[in-house]
């Protein structure tokens, strides 16, 4: 198997866009080959991460599209859908092209375009990924499913309301040095949790969790270029090592499993790409994790090894995930504040690691980050992908 | 009479689950057979879902997953206020919404008698 690294990475703003979907991700391809000089005739492929475009934007064959946007013909293209999983997914597809020795340069593009619905429609899109008849038909929703699983998380390892805002304000902290985050917004303990209006700016959204636990609805898009590490030198001086992969699946209906609050799948992929990395988790510099609701900020940091299981919450609350602490998390902002759009967000993640350790992250800039870590969380919990990626 | 509630033993390990399945979450097996669900069972826990997928009128939702003596598990809807983790509750199968006109039926969880 060959070394792939990353040559360039780039992002839109996410926000909510008046932009069609291929676009948007038009765009998102564009200011990842914006970072880069490179003779575009040479992307073999293009692989396109999307989760809705059926849904939310009627549309179907998003990645011949996405080609014909680009004008990159004859490319290969593929679209992968793996829910909130599929950037992460796309990543890899490419990553195994390029490993293999059948492509040496290809395109990643992820982007979502989930705003073109009404809140209540875009609910329900997500909402789709869960068991038909043995969840969905309750009107469940991704934040109660995370709110199911908060109340026994909390529960069972003493984690409080105001660790799960420590999460929010730590994100959208960081937020406010990442000029493509969705929210920039400074929020406190006092505003969202204490004051008698916190129940009208911070409202339930499903108990445990209120609206500061859970990341806004946005558009956006983020794209990669990949290629073989034996030729990276040619395009940049700085490449950054895709060293491991791993991924691990789970039972669809959340329920089946043996214990709830154990997230297997995040376990396993972990392992799996520390594995392949030759690095452990006490390595990593800097993380970005799937942070869609606060909690699972906190319980994946635990499942992928980087604090014991009921220490996660400790580490939050001695400063440990801060820029600055021993393993910041979620520089970028997290989904939590750099927004959501599903089909990008694995994506996203591979960019702000990417910028972390070329030392192109601005004021947000991790110091000495040499080894970095990203988790993408497909549906809840049952599609899993995480990254480890080295500084060359 | 209402309709028992759905239970779907494994022939070959007995694994239950309250959702028809093809195969065997346990064992892969491909035989099932019906099974009875006890009246009542534990909730496992429980989350109230103020902002609803559309297709919901109503203000607010509970949802909860319970787990019956034996080991099968069921969501469903939370019909009363109060209700914790650990709460025994009374199991029904009943019609939980309409879909085109036909009623769709699903587990809810009373206070038990
Ligand atoms: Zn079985």
């Amino acid at each position: 198997m060959r070394d792939v690294a990353i040559i360039a990475a780039g992002q839109t703003k996410f926000a909510r866009t008046e932009w069609p979907l291929i676009d948007l991700l038009v765009e998102g391809a564009r200011t990842a080959l914006a970072d880069v000089e490179i003779d575009e005739s040479i992307i073999q492929a293009v692989v396109v991460a999307n989760m809705g475009a059926g849904i939310l934007n009627h549309q179907s064959g998003v990645a011949s599209a996405v080609v014909d946007g680009l004008g990159l013909f004859p490319a290969h293209a593929e679209l992968v859908e793996n829910g909130p999983a599929s950037g992460a997914s796309a990543v890899k597809m490419a990553f195994l092209g390029i490993a293999a020795g059948y492509y040496d340069v290809v395109l990643v593009i992820g982007g979502e375009k989930m705003r073109a619905v009404n809140g209540w429609e875009s609910t329900d899109f997500v909402a789709t990924l869960t068991h038909p008849f043995a969840e969905y038909i309750y009107g469940v929703t991704l934040p109660s499913m995370a709110g199911l699983f908060a109340r026994l998380y909390m529960e069972k390892y003493g984690i409080t309301p105001e660790h799960l805002a420590m999460v929010a304000i730590k994100n959208h902290n960081n937020a406010m040095f990442n000029p493509e985050a969705h929210v920039q917004q400074r929020i406190t303990m006092e505003g969202i949790l204490h004051r008698p209006e916190a129940v009208v700016n911070n409202p339930i959204v499903a108990d445990p969790l209120r609206m500061f636990d859970c990341c806004p609805v946005s558009d956006g898009a983020a794209g990669l270029v990949l290629c073989a590490a034996e030729r990276a030198g040619q395009f940049t001086d700085k490449p950054v090592l895709i060293a491991g992969v791993g991924q691990a699946t789970d039972t669809h209906v959340v329920h089946e499993r043996e214990d709830p609050t154990d997230l297997k799948a995040v376990t396993l992929a972990s392992e799996q790409a520390f594995k392949m990395a030759r690095v452990g988790p006490d390595q990593v510099d800097v993380a970005e994790l799937h942070d869609a609701f606060t909690i699972l900020e906190i319980a994946e940091s635990e499942h992928a090894g980087f604090f014991p299981k009921g220490e996660g919450h400790k580490a939050l609350e001695r400063g440990e995930t801060q820029i600055g602490g021993k393993l910041p998390i979620n520089p970028s902002g997290g989904l939590k504040a750099r927004g959501h759009p599903v089909g990008a967000t694995g994506i996203a993640q591979l960019v702000e690691i990417t910028k972390q350790l070329r030392g192109d992250a601005g004021q947000r800039q991790v110091k000495k980050a040499k080894t970095g870590f990203t988790l993408n969380f497909g549906g809840f919990g049952n599609n899993v992908l995480a990254f480890v990626l080295k500084k060359t | 009479m209402q309709p028992a509630p759905p239970a779907y033993k494994c022939s070959n390990c007995g694994r239950t689950t309250t959702y028809a399945r093809l195969r065997c979450l346990n064992c892969r097996g491909e035989t099932f057979e019906a099974a009875a669900l006890p009246d009542t069972a534990t909730l496992l826990t429980l989350t109230e879902i103020h902002q609803l997928p559309v297709g919901f009128d109503e203000r607010f939702l509970r949802v909860g997953i319970v787990e019956f003596a034996g080991g099968a598990r069921a969501m469903g809807w939370v019909t009363f206020e109060g209700a914790e983790t650990g709460t025994q509750v009374e199991v029904r199968w009943e019609p939980i919404r309409d879909s085109d006109g036909e009623p769709v039926y699903g587990f809810a969880f009373y206070p038990e008698a």
